[in-house]
């Protein structure tokens, strides 16, 4: 119980002072304590910013040839916040007070709007912890696999190579595997898990702050609480994907979201008409630093933030045709500055030549360009958007899109980028062949939920909304038929939302299979060795990408026989020696792949594969639980 | 209420709620090894799956102690038998002094209505 609870309070610990300080620190560098940054923005800020901070860290332990060990991390952490806070002191102690600028009225909510940011957080959190408390097992098939190279990493002090494999990106590693040797958490434990979901709620967060921003009403960023925490809360991309290890999903929808936030702040100045501030090229300098996160982390998102920032671009551009004369000079300006050109460049050299991430190296940009190449990445029909995004979201994101369009603010730079997050991500999953796309769509309209939910509550707002502060143009009357219009639609909200989320709760979680997998995987890494060769099925067996965690022995040991349509796949030749030495081990193809791979131990069900073995005299059974069954080739 | 107290005061109920939450998966989550939540089970194993040797193991991950063993011929006759008392969560090994001479010799373990195998195709 004491271990349990010391452990915890060094995982707390650890997030603060791995995450929270760096990015605070950073923060703290670029605009000292100025009203430039509330403190709850600052706060949320941290996170992301001390995450990408923390994977630079490692880059240059790594570049710099040291091992990544709990000592190393530990002082160079140490030394970034010590450094930025000295950054901090010299130059804020010579341009004067710290705090300096007007308050802003922003984050100044009511006390029913308090209430109610409350009462939203309260249920956010509620729902998802109620969800995963069924599903925080270590289970889920891609957790194992990010498991395995964080224990990599714990094990050997250094990144992850990922045996040259494009699928895996180095920021999906590093939170956890600086966790692990900082707390010494065991990836077994619930903090895999735990972590994904403060990415996951510092993500709604950060859309919060963003839709607050951009919009420049409380309402519209408490209702985006509303339509991305509490609505929709389980479904993909929320915590179904944290409990199913979904990393760079989750990974990217706070990075990619922080990003807009920065370059959002960067642009601000063409909305209010002001000079270019300071602040404005350090914003984009920091919005520089987080899409290199976002490179570093996950390329499926990195990859939509380029489609979506082209489509940002040319709608900005257009809308502002006939002004460009001015606002190309002050973007050269604000592009070609010391700061943006030094965070730029040092990127491009960590990237290039510091650590570069293996997708580049291998062949995904190719294979994600191009004609779709299955039915799964032909596009989504309407009928899958609705389900993906939720029926009452959709529709008032639909109507979003209008009013935001019927309203159009050409200089609010923020309106460009809400306006092509949602299109884009629409375009990309359902009309794919347009934009020469060869991704899975499903994947892609994952990330629309996130765009569309700050649609709806700007809609909602727009059609509902009493602000008197209110310009756009709009029922904003409280006369009855409107509030029994709103009391319909919100009725209408809630109903799909929270229905959506009831709908996903499992029935209680059987542990015993978990358990069994778990123990017969014990036991083969302790009765077998390298010159033994494992094969396991994936089809019928509970948590079976964990096995790899207990034998550390590759990536891709043990083999694995994986799922049947698998060994189908037209488009997607593989080999059939793991389908085959499962199903029929006394064939000639089966015996011809035992001599290739070595194979003499295999791991199944007993419930749909153990009477092929039983029969044979070169098997032996070794192994017997009700789930698993291990046999072993004695010849 | 003042902008810098209402600020603070969502920070802290997020962090307050976030620190609750993620106790309470991390207490449940320590379930999945307890014996209490997962006693329905039992493993056998043999301790050198690759020799002759027929040493084996039971885990016991069930409710039930009493276990009944016994060594199979080929011909399924009983060779020896013995019972044990294995208290939930604990494992015991087995020594099995015999030489088999048979082709196929299988350790059936039972208690109560469940019964486990495993077995060995001895080569000499």
């Amino acid at each position: 119980m004491f271990e349990a609870v010391t452990g915890q309070i060094l995982f707390y610990a650890t997030l603060a002072f791995a995450f929270f300080s760096p990015g605070y620190a950073l923060l703290s560098a670029i605009f000292g304590k100025n009203k430039t940054l509330n403190t709850l923005e600052r706060f949320i800020l941290s996170f992301g910013l001390g995450i990408i901070s923390v994977d630079f860290l490692n880059f240059s332990l790594a570049g710099l040839g040291l091992p990544i060990t709990r000592l190393s991390l530990f002082i160079s952490i140490i030394l970034f916040v010590s450094a930025c806070l000295i950054i901090r002191k010299i130059r804020f102690n010579k341009t004067g007070p710290e705090s300096d600028m007007a308050e802003e009225k922003l984050f100044d909510f009511s006390k029913h709007q308090i209430a109610l940011i409350f009462l939203l957080l309260f249920l956010t959190v509620f729902i998802k912890t109620a969800y995963l408390s069924d599903t925080v097992f270590p289970t889920a098939t891609d957790m194992g696999h990010h498991m395995y190279w964080t224990q990599w990493m714990v094990d050997n002090h250094q990144l992850p190579t990922y045996d040259g494999m494009p699928d895996f990106i180095i920021g999906e590693q590093i939170p956890f595997g600086t966790i692990g040797l900082l707390s010494g958490a065991s990836v077994f434990s619930a903090f895999p898990v735990v972590l994904l979901l403060l990415v996951n709620l510092l993500g709604i967060l950060t859309v919060f702050i963003l839709a607050l921003r951009i919009f420049k009403r409380k309402n519209v960023a408490i209702l985006v609480l509303l339509f991305l925490g509490v609505l929709y809360a389980v479904a993909s991309p929320q915590a179904k994907f944290v409990s199913g290890g979904v990393v760079g999903n989750i990974l990217g929808n706070l990075l990619m979201p922080l990003a807009f936030y920065f370059y959002y702040r960067s642009m601000e100045f063409f909305e209010t008409g002001s000079a270019m501030k300071e602040n404005s090229r350090a914003f984009l300098a920091l919005a520089i630093f987080t899409t290199f996160g976002l490179f570093y982390t996950h390329h499926l998102t990195a990859f939509i933030l380029l489609f979506i920032f082209a489509m940002i671009a040319a709608i900005f551009f257009i809308a502002n045709l006939k002004d460009l004369k001015n606002i190309l000079p002050a973007l050269s300006r604000l592009i070609f500055s010391p700061q943006v050109l030094a965070v730029f460049f040092a990127g491009l050299v960590f990237f290039f030549f510091i650590f570069t991430p293996n997708y580049i190296k291998g062949s995904a940009v190719n294979t994600a360009v191009g004609a779709p190449s299955k039915e799964t990445r032909v596009g989504l029909t309407m009928d899958n958007l609705r389900s993906s995004v939720g029926e009452a979201r959709i529709a008032l994101g639909f109507l979003g899109v209008m009013i935001l369009i019927a309203g159009f603010k050409k200089r609010n730079f923020g309106h460009s980028v809400i306006l092509a997050w949602a299109v884009m991500i629409f375009l990309m999953s359902t009309q794919p062949h347009l934009l020469f796309i060869n991704l899975p769509s499903n994947r892609i309209g994952n990330y629309l939920s996130y765009p569309i939910a700050i649609l709806s509550a700007y809609s909602l707002y727009i059609l509902f909304g009493t602000d008197k502060k209110s310009k756009v143009s709009g029922p904003t009357s409280s006369s009855k038929l409107i509030r029994a219009g709103f009391i319909v639609t919100l009725t209408f909200v809630l109903v799909d939302g929270i229905s959506d989320s009831a709908s996903a709760f499992k029935d209680k979680t059987d542990l015993a299979p978990v358990a069994q997998t778990f123990n017969a995987s014990g036991y083969l890494a302790q009765k077998t060795s390298l010159d033994d060769m494992i094969l396991k099925d994936h089809n019928y067996i509970t948590a079976d990408s964990w096995m790899k965690i207990f034998l550390m022995r590759g990536y891709k040991y043990p083999l694995s026989r994986g799922y049947f349509k698998r060994y189908e796949d037209e488009t997607k030749p593989r080999e059939m020696c793991t389908l085959q030495m499962i199903a029929s081990p006394d064939n000639a193809e089966a015996r011809a792949c035992f001599a290739e791979t070595g194979t003499d131990f295999i791991m199944i069900n007993p419930r749909y594969d153990s009477a092929q073995f039983r029969k044979l005299k070169n098997f032996d059974q070794a192994y017997s639980s009700p789930g698993i069954n291990i046999y072993y080739r004695n010849n | 209420m003042s902008k810098t107290n209402s600020n603070n005061r969502i920070i802290y109920f997020f962090l307050v709620l976030f620190l609750a939450g993620s106790a309470y998966l991390f207490a449940i989550d320590s379930r999945y090894n307890d014996p209490t939540y997962n006693s329905d089970w039992y493993a056998v194993s043999f301790v050198e799956p690759k020799s002759d040797r027929l040493d084996f193991v039971i885990e016991n991950f069930s409710s039930r102690t009493d276990f009944h063993w016994e060594l199979l011929a080929d011909n399924a006759e009983s060779v020896s038998q013995g019972d044990i008392e294995i208290n939930t969560g604990e494992k015991k090994e087995l020594r099995i002094p015999e030489t088999v001479s048979d082709k196929k010799v299988t350790i059936r373990v039972s208690t109560g209505d469940d019964t486990r195998e495993i077995y060995k195709n001895i080569k000499n």
